[in-house]
């Protein structure tokens, strides 16, 4: 007979502890080894059969995950970094400063190269969960420097994610991107991959609390070790050098304060300049891949989707290629340079600002300068001033917006998200119908947006003009028997018109139909219906508060203009 | 108080110069005042006499300080000496050093430049300090650095020595194509990935549309969420977000939740159980519903109410109809049972009892209402309807013979027409009686009686030959209260509804042929098919069952479609409907095709749900009756009526 507990789920997990005494680690060590090697507790089909029949509240993990550790190398690292502490301040205290040296000097590391190879065997999968690796790259890169961390590693945040954009800008994979209170979002296709991260906003940092930076700093050691590989296999398949050049060098003669490569990472940390290329890339390769991938697609439909997207893509990095910017000192100037960049725009900014700055403010060729004040004294007529928002929507709505709603000082239009995609019954912001569709200009947004009052319009008054008719003919149909039968009967008191409202009847007979049909469900699925139908309804109320405050501020808008105009009206 | 005047500012810090009145401190000054503070003497003089303190010296009471301060003119300037235990009056020099050591000045009395003494002289001198010549030592090579020199030289030719290779940086060791071979085969586990971040909305952005801000109201609405929420023993991982609109771009401050927010997410990533699931990819909701005839295509069946019958005072628990249709009794709390005109609404007769009338139930072939009331069992001749069948019935009653004394607990009693103008028959229990069933053919009465604590259940059911006056308890012994019985409309069987269960016995073979496994924990009422295949049973946990004798004992559907107690379940005898009533003061009614072919599940529908009873005491409708002919049904309820419900 087969023994209790021998199979199944009591030997396939294992509890936390059990997993500590079994790799003979320190519950921190632990906790560092699963961070690095990407393990993570999982939820048995049955807890009580995992945990051999008790109901006690543990972590569990599986088995073989936990057997998979027992062969990782870290897990020496972790006890040579013990022992080696051991030593050093077993010498610190002693005071022999020359052993302690010598063992400073031959401190152990380890490396994660093995670990990002296992988690990710495919370059695919690295690129897949990027998405949290780079949030906390920028995170970091954009961090002052805190005793807390490291301070190299911080810097190497720094550079990697200047890397990284850098490739953004010069493949053009840049599709989405996004002010939030949070940072900025952005959004690229990178290999058929979409990644998105959040780039924090700058002004003012204030130390968290709450927040354990061992951890994050473990989780930061794995992902730029991640990130370092990712950027050199894309600067490598794109046919750019790495790490990366600018194409000219920048000329340091004015400059004594710092290292020629202290300046040229600043140079290159500004965006504003392009890349080297590997001079060996030969234009041939792309036609061929690109004929491969025709022919692989030979479904016509599914052609002329890629082609459509080819096509969306290919505009999206020619949007500002006509246009030269120039971005005032109050302006973000490192995520804008990067967007506008990505869009294949020129870009430059005030000398004193950043390193990298190409043209000066008095340039003629300037098309757009980037403000952010209500005021500027002295403007030059041969260009165009908005506020940084139009270079977002602009990139959203996949075409240069106009800029008279963008213009300094005036009121923007609302910021909206270009990763909402709205679904049937969703709520849908009326300035969403200008950004949605892309070749429709402001006349035809104004006629967009005409129809959708007209019939909301049309239809009060048809529901108007039904109501009335109905009434009418309740109202003549008794009136006619009334006459006659009081003639024939003996007591009947004239009687009152039913007010039959025929709409509510005929919902509360579409309601009895539904809930019939309810009854009839089987209690399986009731339950996955009853949720359905409750969540539709938490939207449906949403959607309708939402609905009620847009109109219940457009009310209020319109009475302030009218009451301004009676006010002016007055006074003249 | 004393008080010494300083003299001159050299002598001030010399003690021993200090004036011959005064009393020098012979304590020493490494020796601290306050051992002295309990003695009335301060150190010994050279005679090893005691040096007695001044009288008022250190600590006077404040009223004394207080005079001091506004008599003393140079009160601001005297401090207390606590090695001698004086009072000092400063003069004007020792203010300015101390002014001087204040502001950090040097005292311009001192000597800054003091005269430079060259020590160590820049000039050579003529002769040498030592003059001894060098060693010869330190012109030869030494042997034992050779030596060793050349053991290293071994050492590196031999190859045991090796450079230090230069020190990897740990932080760059990633500038190669880690991923330049075929993909290694998968991880020896299934990957669950995490769930990748939530895309912002509308609401996150910086200027969002008017309609995403929340209100003060709204703000603490969340957050009142947010607390009620909270788990102890779960990690808090949701911050409150509130959207904020910003006229422009340069007023946008640094979000304070984002290193938190990114730390919760790394904490998620590590320490949060991950489980796959199966997620239900619905469309379309209707999916679900399963495909089933619409109710407007099997009419006909009761719609709208259409008559209702009042004048009973309480609640009506039990109806019953003539076979013909034409007739509809009713028995009520109010102790009466009336006899309506269905068409009409009319009431033709109304009959006074004792007590409130529990069961009823017109004879299938006589003219004979049978009326449960207390512990009796009375027969009634209407005289409605057809002249020959009453007087048939009387002539029936008339002839029927029975033995008076043959049980304790039922008495047989003939009224006849002189004493009572309808009573025809009475059969006195024992024990109150709580319903009673007629056989199809009308010669039996089933009855089930309330058995008191003493009893055996088995006393609980008795069943009455009418034409030969005799009454039997038919089971030797009986598990659980019985809550109901019926006839087989066709085969001598018996069905017993019990608390739980339902026993199907017959008869004539005197054996138990089935016992249902019933879904509800408490049986209200039972009802069984006119084909004599299906029974429907109803729960007071407001269950449905529908069980199919030909396929298994175990419910062949449960519906649970009332929301209170059920506490009548009807099929109707001829038309293929059935119905259902429940405190909820609904009476649904339902559409149940029985096919006789084996292979084909019975079609049940629910076509429609018929209200208008109130709701009374929690109570609504109590009993439900389909018209034998008609697709109409009555429907009996706690505030006294009788509605009828028609197609």
């Amino acid at each position: 007979m087969q023994k209790k507990y021998k199979k199944g789920a009591a030997v396939n997990y294992i509890s936390r502890n059990q997993a500590l005494r079994k790799l003979q680690l320190t519950l921190s060590d632990f906790r560092r080894l699963c961070i690095l090697k990407g393990i993570y507790p999982v939820e048995p089909k049955n807890r009580r059969k995992a945990n051999r029949g008790r109901l006690a509240n543990k972590t569990y993990y599986l088995a073989k995950d936990i057997r998979f550790l027992t062969h990782e190398p870290i897990i020496d690292k972790f006890r040579q970094m013990k022992s080696y502490l051991r030593r050093l301040t077993k010498a610190r205290a002693r005071k022999e400063k020359t052993r302690e040296q010598a063992l400073r000097n031959n401190r152990p590391f380890y490396k994660l190269d093995h670990v990002v190879r296992e988690r990710y065997p495919s370059f695919a999968d690295a690129l897949r969960d990027l998405d949290d690796c780079l949030t906390l790259v920028f995170l970091f890169a954009n961090f002052p420097l805190l005793k807390k961390l490291y301070e190299p590693r911080l810097r190497l945040c720094r550079r990697l994610s200047v890397e990284f954009l850098h490739y953004v800008i010069a493949s053009g994979s840049l599709k989405k991107c996004f002010i939030s209170i949070k940072g900025y979002y952005f959004q690229a296709e990178i290999r058929g991959e979409i990644i998105t991260w959040i780039i924090p906003h700058k002004l003012g940092h204030k130390n968290p609390a709450d927040v354990d930076f061992k951890i994050m700093a473990t989780f930061l050691e794995f992902y730029t070790t991640l990130l370092g590989f990712v950027n050199y296999k894309l600067y490598s398949e794109h046919g750019l050098i790495y790490p990366p050049k600018l194409t000219f060098t920048p000329t340091t003669s004015s400059s004594t304060l710092c290292s020629e490569d202290e300046f040229s990472d600043e140079f290159l940390a500004s965006l504003g300049l392009p890349i080297m290329k590997k001079p060996e890339l030969n234009p041939v390769d792309k036609i061929e891949i690109d004929q491969e991938a025709a022919q692989l697609l030979g479904d016509t439909v599914a052609d002329e989707d890629a082609r459509k997207k080819e096509e969306e893509a290919k505009t999206l990095q020619k949007l500002f290629s006509k246009c030269k910017f120039f971005i005032s000192r109050e302006v973000p100037r490192e995520m804008f340079a990067f967007a506008i960049r990505a869009c294949g725009g020129d870009v430059s900014w005030d000398k004193t600002m950043c390193a990298g700055a190409s043209y000066d403010v008095s340039d003629q060729s300037i098309t757009h300068q980037l403000i952010d004040r209500p005021k500027l004294h002295e403007m030059a007529v041969n260009r165009v001033y908005v506020q940084p928002q139009w270079i977002f929507d602009s990139i959203n709505a996949r075409k240069l917006l106009p800029v008279d709603n963008y213009l300094p000082g005036s009121v923007l239009p609302p910021h909206l998200s270009p990763f909402v995609e709205e679904k049937e019954g969703d709520y849908v912001p009326p300035e969403r119908f200008g950004q949605r569709k892309p070749d429709n200009d402001i006349e035809e947004q104004t006629t967009n947006k005409a129809p959708s009052i007209d019939l909301v319009n049309s239809n009060a008054y048809l529901n108007g003009s039904l109501k009335r008719k109905r009434t009418e003919n309740e109202e003549t149909a008794p009136k006619i028997t009334t006459k006659e039968e009081r003639k024939r009967a003996m007591r009947v008191e004239s009687g009152q018109v039913q007010s039959v409202n025929v709409s509510n009847i005929v919902k509360r007979k579409a309601n009895e139909e539904r809930r019939l049909v309810e009854m009839t469900i089987p209690k399986k699925q009731k339950r996955l219906y009853d949720k359905i139908k409750f969540s539709q309804k938490k939207k449906r109320q949403e959607v309708d508060k939402l609905k009620r405050k847009r109109a219940d501020y457009e009310n209020n808008t319109i009475q302030d203009v009218t009451n301004d105009k009676k006010k002016l009206m007055k006074l003249s | 108080m004393t008080s010494v005047k300083r003299k001159d500012s050299s002598t001030s810090t010399d003690e021993t110069d200090s004036d011959e009145e005064v009393p020098s401190n012979t304590i020493g000054s490494d020796i601290p005042l306050k051992w002295y503070e309990n003695h009335d003497h301060i150190g010994y003089d050279l005679d090893a006499k005691k040096i007695l303190k001044p009288i008022s010296a250190g600590k006077t009471d404040d009223i004394d300080e207080f005079l001091e301060k506004m008599e003393n003119a140079d009160y601001w300037r005297t401090v207390y000496d606590d090695l001698t235990g004086q009072n000092i009056t400063l003069t004007n020099e020792d203010i300015s050093l101390i002014q001087q050591v204040k502001n950090a000045k040097t005292n311009p009395d001192d000597q800054v430049y003091e005269p430079w003494l060259d020590t160590f002289s820049s000039e050579v001198m003529i002769h040498p300090i030592i003059n001894t010549p060098e060693s010869k030592a330190s012109f030869i090579p030494s042997k034992w650095e050779r030596l060793k020199v050349g053991k290293y030289l071994h050492a590196i030719k031999m190859g045991w020595i090796k450079p230090v290779p230069p020190k990897e940086d740990p932080l760059l060791s990633n500038n190669y194509d880690l991923w330049s071979d075929e993909p290694k085969t998968n991880l020896p586990r299934s990957n669950i990935p995490a769930p990748k971040l939530e895309l912002p909305g509308h609401h996150e952005s910086y200027n969002p549309s008017v309609e995403y801000l929340l209100d003060d109201a709204e703000v603490e609405a969340l957050k009142t969420k947010m607390e009620s929420d909270y788990d102890e023993n779960e990690r808090q991982t949701k911050t409150i977000f509130v959207p904020k609109k910003y006229s422009s771009l340069r007023q946008v401050p640094v979000y304070d939740q984002f290193v938190y927010e990114r730390f919760q997410r790394c904490l998620d990533l590590y320490l949060c159980p991950r489980q796959k699931r199966l997620k239900a990819n619905i469309t379309n909701i209707n999916d679900l519903i399963p495909d089933k005839p619409k109710p407007q295509d099997l009419h006909p069946y009761p719609i709208v109410q259409s008559l209702i019958y009042e004048g009973h005072k309480n609640m009506i628990r039990c109806l019953t109809c003539h076979s013909t249709g034409q007739w509809l009794a009713s028995g009520s709390d109010d102790c009466t049972v009336r006899i309506w005109e269905i068409a009409t609404t009319r009431c033709m007769n109304v009959f006074q009892f004792d007590k409130p009338v529990v069961s009823l139930q017109w004879n299938p072939v006589l003219s004979l209402l049978t009326v449960a009331t207390g512990s009796q069992i009375l027969m009634i001749n209407p005289k409605l309807g057809e002249n020959a069948k009453t007087l048939f019935t009387e002539e029936f009653v008339k002839q029927l013979s029975y033995d008076a004394s043959n049980n304790d607990d039922c008495q047989w009693s003939k009224t006849s027409d002189e004493t009572d103008k309808y009573i025809r028959l009475t059969i006195t229990h024992s024990i109150p009686v709580r319903q009673i069933e007629w056989q199809a053919r009308g010669d039996y009465l089933a009855c089930v009686l309330i058995p008191r604590s003493d009893q055996s259940q088995s006393k609980s059911i008795l069943i009455h030959h009418l034409s030969k006056g005799r009454s039997q308890y038919p089971f030797k012994q009986l598990k659980g209260a019985v809550q109901n019985v019926r006839f087989h409309p066709t085969k001598p069987i018996f069905i017993i509804a019990t608390q739980h269960s339902i026993k199907i016995y017959h008869l004539l073979k005197q054996q138990l042929i089935k016992r249902l496994y019933v879904n509800t924990k408490w049986i209200s009422s039972i009802d069984i098919h006119p084909l004599g295949d299906n029974i429907l049973c109803g729960g007071y946990d407001s269950k449905i069952n529908w069980f199919d004798l030909d396929l298994s004992v175990k419910p062949y559907e449960t519906y649970r479609y009332h929301k209170r107690a059920v506490r009548c379940v009807r099929y109707h005898t001829k038309l293929p409907l059935f119905a259902s009533t429940s405190d909820d003061g609904t009476c649904i009614v339902s559409h149940c095709s029985v096919y006789s072919d084996l292979l084909k599940n019975p079609l049940i529908v629910p076509v429609k749900i018929l209200r208008g009873h109130q709701i009374i005491n929690d109570l609504s409708i109590l009993d439900c009756l389909f018209h034998p002919t008609q697709p109409w049904i009555f429907t009996s309820g706690a505030d006294s009526t009788i509605r009828l419900f028609t197609n």
